[in-house]
């Protein structure tokens, strides 16, 4: 009985997918993204002033960077049917034991290295959950943000974090993203290979296939013998690791950081995603769609900054953008059932 | 022979009150304080708030949904209901404004997922959001003590005990009794376990869905009012975090994602253990946010604990 409703379920949803991609063209969805940026360009360039100068784009950018990475890996393992919320704690676990490694006096290619191993295993322990003890990610996911941040929490002892006071001690490969190239922030620069390589793994290799296959179908992935377990732990780990390239990101532009930061950011990154039309279902989305949501949204947060709107503005701002986001995915998918 | 122990340790939540029993004991063991007759009432006492919006959760997750608002909701409840009492409104009015805005909050939740027909686990963490940002904006973002004792009710006591235990022996009840022996339970259940069959028992699943989401509000609501009496103040962070714990005690006490699962009893047994936990390591004295950890731990374990028998998540 089970199965039998479990097949009847992959063959509805299949049939949608394939409704949907046909309503829905991805580059319709695109210039419909292209048009709300503009939209918003504009809006926040009449309301604040200077928010379209060069100097504010690429401070915008800096932010948006780490948004960009962390959301590379938080693509992947949402195309591969599973949600991670955990890519916040993950954030401030890995930049505050990068910190501390650093601070121990550690060469900075080891605490660099730690910070994003940090990140892989932290994913590591959420594909095992998720796969080997069946949690639903969500759960899990949500679980391992506690247990990620708590343990931040741990290691500084309780005490505050040592944000931007080891500015000058800090060794300048570490704090490398601090720098300039061209006049353009290194995270800019950095965040945009990342995602360029995260577009070619996605689009143009057999792995970026292989998490569309397990996400969309992973009854039919497991039929055509796909080892969808190990993919899975692997698609989760690639979202913990870029966490981990985030954790460092942020220390490193920061000087180091504490336990406290990237509070919430997992709402700004997933919404960001989904906005990008990343399905929550798993199977759709695109590099291009995260990139184009994460610049909304970057930009969105620092025009909402500059014009001197309250934190929490922006809270209901995202989580209304989130709603309706994925108001938009349900109506065109068929929704909730 | 593995099966028959599992199912046994399964049923009626007795692992995890075979577990219970094990952590007091340590406890006990440990702390001198611990178990003692004031100590065991000060975990009572903040047992109730949990327990009580614990159970919302319960019905809620028990009829298929799940709503992660919990905490803001509760915390915008508390902050409405603080600034209409300052703004001079006497108590019993401010009260029952409370608990609409919790019923409100929940009908909302309850629109977004059976009529928008977006997933409950987006909707509701996109509302713990909303609400959030909400509750700062109504005061600024200030915490503001309130002192007068009118409005500190649930730390009244009564015969010894806090009026609070009391509340929450009540409304366990009247929940057990409502899940377990009236038409409204059973069909919590009933649609909770299998939507599907339910439609085709020709139920208007939808409506279900928003009196569920509602229900659930007017639960939160009542939490909302006490925390924000248990805490004599206008706290705009008092929500933050509190879905953790929440979720933990609620799955520990055998509630399932997948719906028809769970009971109120098992969420109360849930709800003592993550107290009596903060309870016994904040007296041991370690940094207390490896409260945070063990929360985390525990919800995991729990979930995983509650779907390996069955398949869980494919």
């Amino acid at each position: 009985m089970n199965t039998e409703n479990g097949g009847r379920r992959t063959n509805e949803r299949s049939s949608r997918t394939t409704f949907k991609s046909i309503a829905l063209s991805e580059s319709g969805g695109r210039v419909v993204l292209v048009l709300f940026l503009i939209v918003e360009l504009i809006f926040f360039g009449l309301k604040v002033p200077g928010f379209l100068e060069v100097t504010n784009i690429l401070s915008a950018g800096r932010y948006t960077a780490v948004f960009l990475v962390v959301g590379v890996g938080t693509t992947f393992g949402l195309i591969s049917g599973a949600i991670d919320i955990s890519i916040a704690g993950t954030i401030a676990l890995s930049g505050s034991i990068g910190t501390q490694v650093m601070v121990a006096g550690a060469s900075p290619f080891v605490a660099i290295g730690v910070s994003l191993l940090i990140g892989a295993f932290v994913g590591l322990l959420n594909g095992i959950v998720v796969v080997k003890l069946r949690v639903n990610p969500l759960v899990a996911t949500l679980g391992m943000l506690g247990v990620a941040r708590g343990t931040a929490f741990l290691i500084e002892g309780g005490g505050g974090g040592v944000v931007g006071e080891m500015f000058r001690t800090f060794d300048p490969i570490f704090i490398v993203l601090q720098r300039d190239i061209f006049g353009i922030p290194l995270p800019v620069v950095f965040s945009l290979l990342v995602i360029g390589l995260g577009y070619v793994l996605l689009s143009h290799t057999r792995l970026g296939q292989y998490a569309y296959a397990v996400g969309g179908d992973p009854e039919a992935a497991r039929a055509a013998a796909l080892p969808v377990d190990r993919l899975r732990i692997f698609f989760l780990m690639l979202s913990g690791f870029c966490a981990g390239i985030g954790g460092w990101m942020m220390a490193s532009m920061l000087g180091g950081t504490a336990a406290t930061i990237a509070v919430g950011w997992e709402l700004t990154i997933i919404t960001a995603i989904i906005f990008g039309g990343v399905s929550l279902a798993g199977g759709i989305g695109s590099m291009v769609g995260t990139f184009l949501g994460t610049i909304i949204l970057g930009f969105m947060v620092n025009g909402m900054n500059l014009a001197g709107w309250p934190t929490y503005h922006q809270l209901i701002a995202q989580g209304s953008l989130l709603l309706f986001a994925v108001g938009i995915d349900s109506l065109r998918s068929g929704g909730y059932r | 022979m593995i099966r028959r122990v599992q199912e046994v340790l399964l049923k009626d939540n007795t692992l995890l009150l075979l577990a219970f029993i094990l952590m007091i004991s340590y406890f006990t063991w440990e702390l001198d304080y611990f178990f003692t007759k004031v100590n065991s009432i000060t975990i009572l006492q903040y047992s109730a708030v949990t327990f009580v919006s614990g159970a919302g959760f319960a019905i809620v997750l028990i009829g298929g949904g799940l709503d992660l608002s919990v905490g803001s909701a509760m915390m915008v409840v508390g902050v409405v209901t603080g600034k209409v009492f300052l703004a001079g409104l006497p108590l019993p009015l401010c009260l029952v404004i409370g608990m609409v805005v919790g019923i409100t909050i929940g009908y909302i939740n309850g629109l977004l997922v059976s009529k928008a027909r977006i997933n409950p686990l987006i909707v509701t963490l996109g509302m713990m959001f909303v609400l959030r940002g909400i509750g700062f904006d109504l005061v600024d973002g200030r915490h503001t003590r309130i002192r007068d004792d009118g409005y500190r009710w649930a730390r009244e006591r009564i015969g010894g005990l806090p009026v609070v235990v009391y509340i929450l022996f009540a409304v366990a009840l009247l929940s057990i009794v409502m899940l377990r022996y009236t038409k409204l339970g059973r069909l919590i259940y009933a649609v909770g376990g299998n939507p599907d069959a339910a439609r085709q028992a020709a139920i208007n699943v939808d409506r279900f869905r928003l009196g569920l989401y509602t229900l659930a509000g007017l639960y939160f609501g009542f939490a909302g009012i006490m925390l924000a009496s248990m805490l004599g103040a206008v706290a705009p962070n008092s929500g933050t975090g509190r879905e953790l714990v929440i979720a933990t005690a609620v799955f520990l006490g055998g509630a399932s994602l997948k719906g028809g699962k769970g009971s109120v009893a098992g969420t109360l047994i849930g709800v003592l253990f993550v107290t009596a936990l903060a309870n016994g390591v904040t007296q041991m004295q370690i940094i207390p946010e490896i409260v945070m950890v063990l929360n985390g731990v525990l919800l995991i374990a729990a979930v995983a604990f509650d779907q390996r028998p069955k398949g869980g998540y494919r």
